[in-house]
């Protein structure tokens, strides 16, 4: 009897949780999909024709929007996650010796990461800004060519710049919690062997850290990959239409939904969104993790 | 001796190298805050000006205009903010520690339900808007508080959960087990023992939960317009309807990271595991 509650009790108290979650996912999973079949728009998107794959065709094939977009969404993060891990591991090792005013290091480290990001993008709007933006004022100052946000280039650039200036301290405090937890004695034991600081690195510190440093690669792929705010305030996605420079896949998902609106493909996008991002990051934690 | 000296020299000469760099790099990291402070006190011609000035008559009317008038909307969008992130706060934690426990405690469901829970936070938030506009529309939910609430939930749950079952794995079920023998039901173990215990853990969820309902700007943004409408999405309404505003636009931010900056000194030797789900022990 006793038993029989207890069962009871440890499903009871998940169950919130469950229903919240199966209720407000699940229909719209299977809308999502039913929707990209469609040729939806915003209104008729309960009445609309089945239309079969041509949205994917549309996607994939015809003018490909699909293989654009990935090709920004994957160079973005290409750059932004090994910026930030090389930055940000490279400031731990940095610190990790001293001894004073480590505290102050950190906690100043952490004020980025608690900027609103979408706040972010629209002050980069005037930091970035080719007439009145302190940027291009400064970079003419010491006479170099000043950053344009219409160079494609320069636009992703300064997604970017500033998605690596507010998650670097991410990278930063994990690597520098991580070395804290190598316990000393493994470090005095390389240098007594008389390990050089380069060896020490690759054979000591390195591998010791692997773990955590994956965790935090795969964590900030992940996000990087969701990447919205920051490229559709600060650039619209562009230059460049309908896939420009800066437009990541969320964005376009955006674009086509409320800009061009076609519920259908959007819907079509964010099916080809999840397979890809389910690829990547199980490969990713396989290679990284070894699971 | 001499040879001891030289070495400490080096060492002092290296730790001073090591100390410039950090400062660099710390001052790079810090100087587009700092400027975006002194934006924020600026009048808004002053802002925009060529060169950019650096020493100036500090103007605060950007602040008072901000919480003390109904000027543009802000403080309206302010007060939402504030009202869907606690909203959204409590009931993630009011629906998460009881979840979190029985996983923790009774392994329920395996690592399956776990992992289920957790995939929700992996995915990316435009893929809610197109069914949950359907949604909402029929339910007359746009630009409503409750509405946005439901969708932060969605993503700060699965977090939530992971967090607190991170805590409480690490807390000895004993001190249950013996209020259980004095006569406690599981129930009241669970309220009365396990919960003050895991309060660290719940204000690490709870300001997780935060920061994340707080910035959120997708969601905001599609589902609010005009009642409901929260600061993240008035920064949209800032670039393309008071493009010339830059003052005030530095002050929301500043305004925006207030809160967050006194939540991160509170949990800060937390903040790393909030961080990472507790998947590290930071």
């Amino acid at each position: 009897m006793k038993r029989i509650s207890l069962i009871d009790l440890r499903y009871v108290l998940v169950l919130p949780v469950v229903l919240l979650l199966l209720i407000f996912t699940i229909y719209p999973f299977i809308f999502q999909i039913y929707l990209s079949f469609t040729g939806a728009s915003i209104r008729n998107y309960m009445t609309a024709p089945l239309i079969g794959l041509q949205n994917y065709s549309t996607l994939l094939v015809n003018p490909g929007h699909f293989w654009s977009t990935m090709r920004v969404t994957v160079l973005f993060v290409t750059i932004v996650v090994s910026a930030e891990l090389l930055l940000g591991l490279a400031m731990a090792l940095l610190v990790f010796p001293l001894t004073k005013g480590v505290r102050t290091i950190v906690t100043l480290l952490v004020l980025p990461m608690l900027a609103t990001p979408v706040f972010l993008g629209a002050i980069g709007r005037l930091v970035f800004h080719s007439i009145v933006g302190v940027v291009p004022y400064y970079f003419k100052a010491v006479g170099l060519p000043a950053p344009m946000m219409s160079d494609p280039a320069h636009a992703l650039l300064a997604v970017a710049i500033l998605d690596i200036w507010q998650w670097t301290p991410f990278m930063f405090l994990i690597s520098h919690a991580g070395l804290q937890a190598i316990p000393t004695e493994v470090l005095d034991a390389a240098q007594v062997d008389g390990a050089s600081g380069l060896n020490q690195l690759r054979y000591v510190i390195l591998p010791l850290l692997r773990l955590v440093l994956s965790v935090a690669i795969i964590f900030r792929t992940m996000d990087a990959f969701k990447t919205f705010d920051i490229p559709y305030i600060l650039s619209e996605g562009g230059p460049g239409a309908p896939v420009g420079a800066t437009t990541t896949v969320s964005v376009l998902t955006y674009k086509l939904m409320l800009t061009y609106d076609q519920f259908g493909q959007a819907a079509a996008l964010v099916v080809l969104l999840l397979v890809v991002m389910n690829l990547t990051i199980n490969r990713l934690s396989k290679y990284l993790l070894g699971r | 001796m001499r040879f001891n000296l030289d070495q400490k020299t080096m060492n002092a000469v290296k730790t001073g190298l090591r100390y410039i760099c950090v400062f660099v790099f710390v001052a790079v990291m810090v100087l587009p805050l700092l400027w975006i402070f002194l934006t924020s006190i600026k009048t808004n011609p002053q802002a925009a000006a060529v060169p950019p000035l650096w020493i100036f008559e500090p103007d605060w009317t950007h602040y008072q205009g901000i919480l003390f008038s109904t000027k543009f909307n802000l403080r309206n969008a302010f007060i939402n903010s504030l009202i869907v992130t606690f909203g959204t706060t409590g009931l993630s934690l009011l629906f998460s520690f009881p979840a979190a426990y029985s996983i923790s405690r009774f392994n329920t469901g395996g690592k399956n339900l776990a992992y289920w829970i957790l995939s929700f936070r992996m995915l990316p938030p435009v893929v809610f808007i197109i069914p949950m506009f359907v949604v909402f529309f029929t339910l007359n939910l746009l630009d409503t508080h409750i509405g946005l609430i439901i969708l932060y939930m969605i993503f700060n749950v699965p977090f939530a959960v992971w967090i607190l079952k991170s805590f409480i794995d690490e807390l000895p079920s004993d001190f249950e087990e013996a209020a259980m023998v004095d006569g406690c039901t599981r129930i009241g173990a669970m309220l009365r023992v396990a919960l003050p215990l895991t309060i660290p853990g719940i204000v690490t969820a709870a300001i997780m939960c935060f920061f994340f309902s707080f910035n959120e700007f997708l969601f905001a943004y599609v589902f609010t317009s005009e009642r409901a409408i929260t600061m993240p999405a008035m920064a949209a309404v800032f670039i393309t309807q008071y493009t010339w505003l830059w003052a005030d636009l530095c002050a929301s931010m500043i305004l925006m990271m207030m809160p967050m900056v006194i939540f991160a000194f509170v949990i800060q030797r937390r903040l790393v595991r909030g961080l990472t789900m507790g998947a590290l022990k930071g």
